[in-house]
């Protein structure tokens, strides 16, 4: 028996851990190649306030690597732990893009990130900025692997399962690569981290223009921050609408969940911009809809029919009486494994073979399940609506929000005119913390909108969990909240401390709050 | 390098070296003991006798 209170308690640690990881994520995905374009224009121009803007900026991008490297190892100590049978069952597919990740990206990151802090005095300014390109590189090429690895979560091509190995096995490694869900994923990851690292440096240069301090530095990282700002969330926007559309394909579910669609509706949908979700009776009380948005997003047709949650859940109900064939014919296998009936009608049934695995939370076996057990089954199919409707608007809100913020920041620079605009200054100020809050909605969305799978389709999450003590794991949940704790407070600290330094932290000669004695450097 | 940025690097790799000893006492705290090894016939095993809700039926029947 697997206590449902386990099967909690492993998702929320898994996900804590994996939240507390995407605070340092995405800021060092994105001031990266902040610095590249900086270093970028030092070597075009030889203007040493660009050296200085790639040094004092790379101090701050250090000190975010520096906490939070190894943050994602707790990660996979839990898939030996928590997840050991999810490990099992799809590690032959899930493992390889970790590894590769480990083997190539993490050592081409890490390595160069040493040349760039200690190469500065050894290195031609080329050869430095190569070091800083490759350490961007590194950096995005490590993402790209995490990233196939999830999108085959979310839609798993390119394997199948094997009944006697009791695992799925690869058949085709590059449908893995170039999987739709996981290039769409990356892309507009990364582009979100692009955002992340933008508005930090928006808004740190913000701080110090409203202060009149170190202005010419902070103009002009505030000026390269609004530009590389605004076209990262022009490209998260533009490839958040291809994430949706791969969704829409991939997890009608998720789509039908995040949209609060309960019946399928003529072609084009309407867009529900905000709705009275009433779950408990499976119907909106009061909507503000936008007629054909949703069918144009999600289809990219004006005759194509987006399912309803009702429609959905009346196909999975086929797939899990499928799926119970499945099962019983495997289960037969595992004991007759020349029963060449039983492997017949396993082949037949397999694409719902993770469909019948879902009657496992109610019933050992699952030829007895009873009509109110398949119901059961049918709504587990579909993740709660309210959050998933929820968070994916605040994540568009707050994404639009940085896009006002970032076009009026660039048109502003581009007059020459935002030192005399306070209230920009103080907004994108506040803006700070709303990329962060961004990407994790937006891992939400992801995340939760997967239930109940680890693997869609494949297999459950409730299938997916070790049988360890409910004990055990409220100890390791303390641990390793505690532990991000410290890192996240640590990071604030540093960050805060380095950051009132400003560029005279350098010790150039030629900044405010220099240190005393400190050596001329540049 | 400056007194800043030695500040910064003395931060720095206290920092590390402290992450790696509480990485090191959570992973023996909690995870090298507790490593499940699993093969086809456990996952088996797991697949055939695992089901069953047990507890906080709060969340049972809750959802759409």
């Amino acid at each position: 028996m697997i206590p449902e209170q386990l099967v909690d308690l492993s998702r929320l640690q898994f996900a804590a851990t994996a939240l507390y990881h995407f605070l340092f994520v995405p800021l060092t995905l994105g001031m990266v190649w902040l610095l590249v374009i900086m270093e970028t224009v030092y070597v075009m121009t030889g203007n040493v306030v660009w050296k200085d803007m790639t040094r004092f900026w790379g101090k701050l991008f250090g000190i975010n690597f520096a906490l939070g490297v190894t943050t994602g190892i707790t990660l996979e100590f839990q898939f030996g732990t928590n997840w050991a049978y999810y490990s099992h069952y799809v590690g032959d597919i899930f493992g390889a893009p970790l590894a590769i990740e480990g083997l190539m990206a993490f050592f081409l990151e890490s390595t160069f990130i040493g040349l760039f802090f200690f190469g500065w005095d050894r290195l031609s300014r080329v050869q430095h900025l190569v070091v800083t390109a490759l350490m961007a590189l590194g950096t995005n090429l490590s993402a790209l692997w995490i990233l196939i690895a999830n999108g085959w979560m979310q839609n798993p091509v390119g394997a199948e399962f094997n009944w006697q190995t009791m695992r799925m096995e690869m058949t085709d490694f590059w449908a893995i690569v170039f999987n739709p869900d996981a290039q769409a994923k990356f892309v507009h990851t990364v582009s979100a981290g692009y955002v992340t690292g933008a508005m930090f440096v928006l808004s740190v240069s913000a701080w110090y223009l409203l202060r009149g301090r170190d202005v010419e530095f902070a103009k002009r990282s505030f000026r390269v921050a609004a530009a590389f700002g605004l076209a990262s969330v022009c490209s998260v926007i533009v490839l958040g609408d291809e994430s949706g559309y791969t969704v829409g394909e991939a997890q009608q579910t998720k789509m039908a969940a995040i949209e609060a669609m309960w019946e399928t509706e003529p072609a084009p949908a309407a867009f529900n911009l905000v709705a009275g979700i009433n779950e408990s009776a499976q119907r909106n009380d009061w909507a503000v809809r936008i007629p054909w948005v949703m069918g144009l997003i999600g289809t990219r047709s004006v005759s194509r029919e987006i399912p309803g949650i009702h429609e959905i859940q009346a196909r999975n109900r086929e797939r899990i009486l499928n799926g119970v064939q499945a099962v019983t014919a495997l289960e037969t296998l595992r004991s007759h494994r020349d029963d060449a009936h039983a492997l017949a009608t396993l082949k037949q049934h397999q694409a719902d073979l993770g469909f019948g695995l879902l009657l496992k939370r109610y019933t050992t076996d699952v030829r007895q399940a009873t009509p109110a057990m398949i119901d059961r089954a049918v709504r587990d199919t579909i993740p709660r609506v309210t959050p998933m409707f929820w968070a994916f608007r605040a994540m568009v809100g707050l994404g639009f929000a940085m896009l006002a913020l970032f076009a009026l920041a660039f048109w502003t620079t581009l007059k020459g005119r935002f030192r005399s605009r306070p209230w920009l200054l103080r907004w994108a100020i506040w803006m700070l913390p709303a990329p962060w809050l961004a990407c994790e909605l937006g891992w939400f969305v992801a995340e939760y909108g997967r239930q109940p799978w680890t693997i869609y389709g494949v297999l459950p999450t409730h299938l997916s969990v070790s049988t360890l003590s409910v004990t055990s794991l409220y100890g390791s949940l303390a641990g390793f909240v505690g532990f991000y704790t410290v890192l996240l407070i640590v990071e604030i600290y540093l960050m805060v401390k380095f950051a009132r330094q400003g560029p005279g932290s350098l010790g150039t000669g030629r900044y405010q709050n220099e240190p005393v004695h400190a050596h001329a450097h540049a | 390098m400056n007194a800043s940025d030695q500040n910064l690097l003395r931060h720095l790799g206290w920092v590390l070296a402290i992450k790696l000893l509480l990485l090191l006492g959570l992973w023996l705290a909690f995870i090298a003991g507790q490593r499940v090894p699993v093969d086809a016939a456990s996952a088996s095993a797991h697949l055939r006798a695992a089901p069953t809700v047990s507890g906080n039926p709060r969340l049972q029947g809750a959802r759409p």
